[in-house]
């Protein structure tokens, strides 16, 4: 039932008239039974009633409450607050209502107490104000949000009310977290529509707030970034980022406002600035954040891609810490990413020789499962490299890249080495000539029944391996949203399934369901099968390994 | 059975394999052999001359056997100075005239063309009137084919009297199953262990069942060959061998005719052991020991386990080889000494081989069991014991130090003390301290690494592994298994319950006072001289035996080496003016690849 559904008035007609109580059977009790689809239908019909209901003040307050406390954290619990405020806006007598309600201690009027300011002010504006700066003054704790809220959504009208305003938030600046947050969500508010000085005032003012840190202050700090990020001037967005480098990761929910942050700062064009902000915080030993757990901005970069991902890929490359490597690994080039190819124009980071081999050698510690990406890295840093870096390159590339995945060469490498253009042409050729010998010595041995496992031994391993991959299957499905949300039905024979299915007609249906196969492959380096120490040694050695100075 | 015979007769590749067989099946035809077949010499057609037994009538003839592996063609037969009929021709131009004993010249004499095939029809008929023309009193000619040699071998030398009717099923098991190496070997070790059981025999008994031994495993062999696959085979001969050892031992060393032959018998079987080494190890494996990673992708699997372990053993294979060429240039020393030059240029090749394996094989630096020390210790005394290749030998015990230890420190398939595959394959099954340390309780590498690292002179390992001791292995304990009274009674033939764990070793910079402890307990090890393969100046023996049957190697076989290397660091140190001590600091990289 939408809006406009004539049902709506009809039943706010007969409320309004006495016929029936809209209001008095809503309670804890008769509601608490509703869950999910059913519970968020009534939601839906109350909140387009609340704004034409003839109520008191209270009766309704108490409804609304019920709604939004059973809606619990839900992103749409908090909509019948929308419509009371248009309900309260809509007869001048309902704000001093409200906030008589507020005065007489009924209980969570105090949080209404924004609505009843607001829609105050455009009927009583000195009243309303002076009522909203006395709570700031002398106020309980949620008296003081709701007020700081009020105000920062009231216009100031002359400079007198900016020297109020600006006088009183000036006065909290000091205050306990609680407080503080509001003040900033207020304090941006109030910018969007600022004169130049006042603007000026209230920035100097947000930096200073911010600066005391706190739970809620971050939380909103992020919340700001996240979405008022736009107008905010540089200033105040360096101290908010700044504050936010003592997030608690604990709270996820504030790193998930943060997440939005990052990517909107990545919409902005300004990648770097999300980058040197969260490296500190990816690499900090207490309490570290994970890239992982910035899913958005991951998303965001790699949808970006360009020279947006190319610039912080080669940055951390360079940086060369592994806790960033890791976390560009795990993050940014999840599953998915096996066949991600690289294009990067390395002369654009002005590279010292030494510096070629030592990213190359980086990309391999970072990315090594993922051939193409390293591959391609690699082939991006032969385009620019001079003929000694060049070498370096090129041994690397066949050990361990072209070593341990044979499969690259056809996909990515021997279309390079067959164009003329590419400037990386001879440099692969070298390389894969060198796959050629490599190989060219595995198979002069040819078969040696002598050395391979035993039946036994194939036996055993096979079941073990089967063990592993049973497991590994039941831990992916328990986790499968496709499970979650569909039927299982197991076919033992066929490749199609025929079944007969009664309609609500109880005519026989015949489904005809043809069966297909999913399936996926990936390459496992060689040498971890000859030589996995060895392997895992060379890895740490380029994971530690420093820039060369 | 007499075509498992004949199909192994036809199969033989070379002459010399023939050789090989011949001999051994005339003696136990109660033929007198009085000419075996030798390299190098010229033998004027004759490859074997043996005195046949009496007769009904007690008349005896003198054989002259012309070998010839596989069918006789047109090619063998004439055109060539090798071929058959020049041979015929040399025997009577030559051989009888003047290579006959005086006493043997009163015999009738019998020119026996030997096959291992059969006479192809398009030179029957040369054959026959070459023969026929050339017959006369006193010289007439006999052919042997494959098909009359697989009878005799049958019938004579393994005939049902010497060998039980079950022991044959078995052979043909062990045979039948040859590509299914683990299988086959497990029949033909019954057969070994059977025909080897057996008490108050005589020399000459001793004597018979050795060459029934030797020619069942050369079937086995040339059957395993045809099929691409002598594995079996090979681990069947290290087996003869220990059994075998145990079964002549007393015979080993006694002056008389009937002991030398059971000595002569098992050398033939040591050749023989040989001879699979060399198509096994020899041909398949080492032309390849310096193509990387070549021989650990040819293990074709994907587990790394399985690599693993095939490589150390053909590491433990092939260094055992190099002990034997040391051993027969060693003269009469007992045990394992060091020299700057062996003489020995299979024993070089074969130590820059084995350095060239680990080098291409990196796998070779990580092992994953502890049982693996038996392979370490064999490879180390090999490398140790020709001086110039010590410093290779240095290289391999720090990079296993450098490894083992970052293994361990990295929950990574540290060393285990479990070595069953069902454990080794999931391995490590947890990363956790409580599981490293119960997977790690005891040890016998360590204490192995640790004593060459401080001896050898330069290693960077024999610093930093008592610290990595210090700090992480407070738990294990290092041990030795040193041999003892009853070790002697089933040591070659598989039983374990024997011998004595030497432990609590202290693992320290200078090796000092493992040094001490193993002095005092080798000494005066009794019981380790009285091993018949010290005793007997067979050292070999003891390594394979160890090997064969994964006892690690006892310090009193390589105790010498270890204080030849001590004492010519004390003398180095002291003309150069002072001491040489290990060098501090991180561990060099592993061995580097050619």
């Amino acid at each position: 039932m939408d809006d406009s559904d004539p049902t709506m008035q009809t039943l706010a007609d007969l409320h309004n008239a006495g016929e029936i109580d809209l209001l008095s059977i809503v309670t804890r009790e008769t509601i608490q039974p509703f869950k999910g689809q059913v519970f968020w239908g009534g939601q839906q019909v109350y909140r387009a009633l609340i704004s034409r209901l003839q109520a008191s003040a209270e009766s309704l307050l108490g409804t609304v409450q019920i709604l939004i406390e059973i809606g619990g954290q839900d992103m749409a619990a908090g909509m019948p607050v929308e419509e009371f405020s248009k309900w309260c806006g809509a007869d001048p007598t309902r704000p001093r209502e409200l906030l008589n309600l507020v005065d007489r201690k009924v209980p969570n009027a105090d949080r209404f107490l924004t609505i009843a300011i607001k829609q105050g002010v455009l009927v009583d504006r000195p009243y309303f104000l002076d009522r909203a700066f006395a709570f700031l003054a002398g106020g309980s704790d949620m008296e003081r949000q709701a007020s700081i809220n009020a105000l920062g959504q009231v216009a100031c009208a002359s400079d007198a009310e900016w020297d109020r305003l600006i006088a009183a938030f000036t006065d909290l600046q000091l205050a306990e977290d609680a407080i503080r947050a509001p003040l900033i969500t207020a304090i941006t508010r109030q910018m969007k529509d600022a004169p130049e000085n006042r603007w000026q005032e209230l920035t100097a003012l947000g930096i200073v707030i911010v600066q005391q840190l706190g739970d809620y202050t971050l939380d909103t700090a992020a919340r700001t970034l996240a979405f008022d990020a736009k107008h905010l001037p540089d200033a105040f967005v360096e101290a908010l980022l700044s504050s936010l480098q003592s997030i608690n990761g604990a709270n996820k929910g504030t790193v998930e406002i943060l997440d939005i942050a990052m990517m909107k700062l990545v919409q902005l064009g300004q990648a770097d600035r999300a980058r040197t902000f969260l490296e500190p915080l990816l690499r900090r030993d207490d309490d570290r954040i994970e890239l992982g757990a910035l899913d958005s901005l991951c998303y965001q970069l790699r949808d970006t891609g360009g020279q947006a991902l190319e610039d912080w890929v080669v940055a951390w490359l360079l940086d060369g810490d592994y806790d960033l490597g890791r976390a560009m690994n795990d993050a940014l080039f999840g599953a998915g990413s096996d066949k991600f190819v690289f294009n990067v124009d390395f002369s654009r980071f002005a590279l010292r020789d030494d510096d070629f081999s030592y990213v190359a050698r980086k990309a391999i510690a970072t990315f090594f499962l993922k051939q193409s990406v390293v591959a391609s890295l690699l082939v991006s840093l032969l385009r620019s490299a001079s003929a000694e870096a060049a070498d370096a390159i090129v041994e690397l590339l066949i050990d361990p890249v072209l070593i341990n995945y044979a499969g690259i060469r056809d996909s990515y490498l021997a279309p390079i080495a067959a164009d003329a253009a590419d400037p990386a042409q001879a440099a692969v050729q070298k390389a894969l000539a060198g796959q050629d010998d490599y190989l060219e010595g595995l198979q002069a041995i040819g078969i040696v029944p002598e050395l391979h496992p035993s039946e036994r031994e194939r036996q055993l391993e096979w079941q073990r391996h089967s063990d592993s991959m049973s497991e590994a299957w039941q831990a992916a499905r328990k986790k499968s949203i496709f499970a979650s949300i569909a039927t299982e039905s197991l076919i033992l024979y066929g490749t199609r399934a025929v079944s007969w299915f009664k309609d609500r007609d109880e005519e026989a249906r015949r489904i005809e369901t043809q069966m297909g196969s999913v399936s996926t492959s990936f390459e496992v380096p060689r040498i971890d099968i000859v030589d996995p120490m060895g392997l895992q040694m060379m890895l740490m050695q380029f994971r530690s390994e420093a820039r060369p100075e | 059975m007499k075509l498992i015979f004949r199909q192994y007769l036809a199969s033989l590749r070379e002459r010399r394999e023939l050789d090989a067989v011949v001999p051994d099946l005339l003696s136990e035809l109660r033929y007198t052999v009085t000419s075996r077949p030798s390299i190098g010499t010229r033998q004027y057609g004759v490859d074997v001359a043996a005195l046949s037994p009496p007769d009904t009538e007690g008349k005896r003839k003198l054989y002259l056997f012309s070998l010839k592996q596989g069918d006789l063609t047109r090619p063998d037969w004439d055109g060539t100075p090798q071929a058959l009929r020049s041979s015929i021709n040399e025997i009577i131009d030559v051989y009888i005239p003047t290579r006959v004993a005086k006493a043997h010249r009163k015999y009738d004499i019998v020119i026996c063309l030997c096959f291992g095939g059969d006479v192809q029809e398009a030179v029957r008929d040369n054959v026959t009137m070459f023969t026929n023309g050339l017959t006369r009193d006193g010289l007439s000619f006999e052919e042997w084919n494959g098909d009359y040699l697989a009878g005799l071998l049958v019938e004579g030398v393994l005939r049902e009297q010497l060998v039980r009717s079950e022991l044959r099923t078995t052979f043909q098991k062990a045979v039948a199953m040859v590509d299914e190496p683990e299988v086959s070997f497990t029949h033909f070790a019954a057969l070994i262990r059977a025909l080897c059981a057996t008490t108050d025999t005589t020399p000459r008994q001793r004597t018979t069942i050795l060459r029934q031994l030797s020619i069942c495993l050369w079937v086995f062999f040339v059957w395993a060959r045809d099929t691409g696959n002598i594995e079996a085979p090979y681990r069947a001969s290290e087996r003869a061998l220990l059994h075998a050892w145990r079964l002549i031992r007393d015979d080993i060393g006694r002056t008389g005719k009937a002991s030398e032959e059971a000595g002569i018998a098992y050398a033939d079987l040591v050749d023989l052991h040989f001879t699979i080494w060399d198509a096994l190890i020899g041909e398949k494996i080492l032309p390849f020991v310096d193509k990387q990673h070549a021989i650990s992708v040819a293990v074709n699997s994907a587990a790394s386990v399985d690599v693993n372990l095939k490589l150390f053993e053909t590491l433990g294979r092939v260094a055992m080889r190099g002990l034997w060429h040391l051993w027969s240039k060693a003269g009469t020393a007992l045990l394992p000494d060091v020299r700057s030059d062996w003489a020995s240029p299979e024993a070089a090749d074969l130590a820059q081989q084995v350095v060239q394996l680990i080098r291409n094989n990196p796998i070779l630096i990580t092992p994953i069991t502890d049982e693996q020390a038996v392979d370490i210790g064999v490879a180390l005394l090999f490398l140790t014991m020709v001086a110039p290749w010590q410093p290779a030998a240095r290289n391999y015990v720090d990079a296993l130090i450098e490894r083992t230890s970052l293994a361990f420190r990295t929950h990574n398939r540290y060393p285990t003390i479990h070595s069953d595959y069902r454990s080794l394959i999931d391995y490590p099954r947890e990363r956790t301290d409580e599981y490293r340390q119960a997977q790690t309780k005891a040890s016998t590498l360590y204490p192995l690494l640790s004593i060459w690292a401080t001896s050898i002179g330069e290693s960077q390992g024999a610093a930093y592994l008592p610290k990595f001791f210090a700090k992480f292995m407070g738990h294990c304990n290092t041990q030795f298994w040193i041999a003892d009274a009853a070790t002697e009674t089933g040591f070659y033939v598989g039983e374990t319950q024997h011998g004595a764990s030497l432990g609590g070793l202290p693992i320290t910079e200078d090796g000092g006072e493992l040094m001490t402890i193993l002095t005092a307990e080798c000494a005066p090890s009794k019981a380790f001289l009285e091993l018949s393969a010290i005793r007997l100046g067979h050292w070999p023996i003891l390594a394979l035996a160890c090997r064969h049957y994964r006892l690690p190697l006892p310090p009193d076989l390589w105790i010498g080496v270890i204080k030849a290397m001590r004492d010519s660091r004390t003398l180095d140190g002291a003309a150069s003016g002072r001491k040489r001590r290990p060098a501090a600091g991180k561990a060099k990289s592993g061995l580097k690849r050619k």
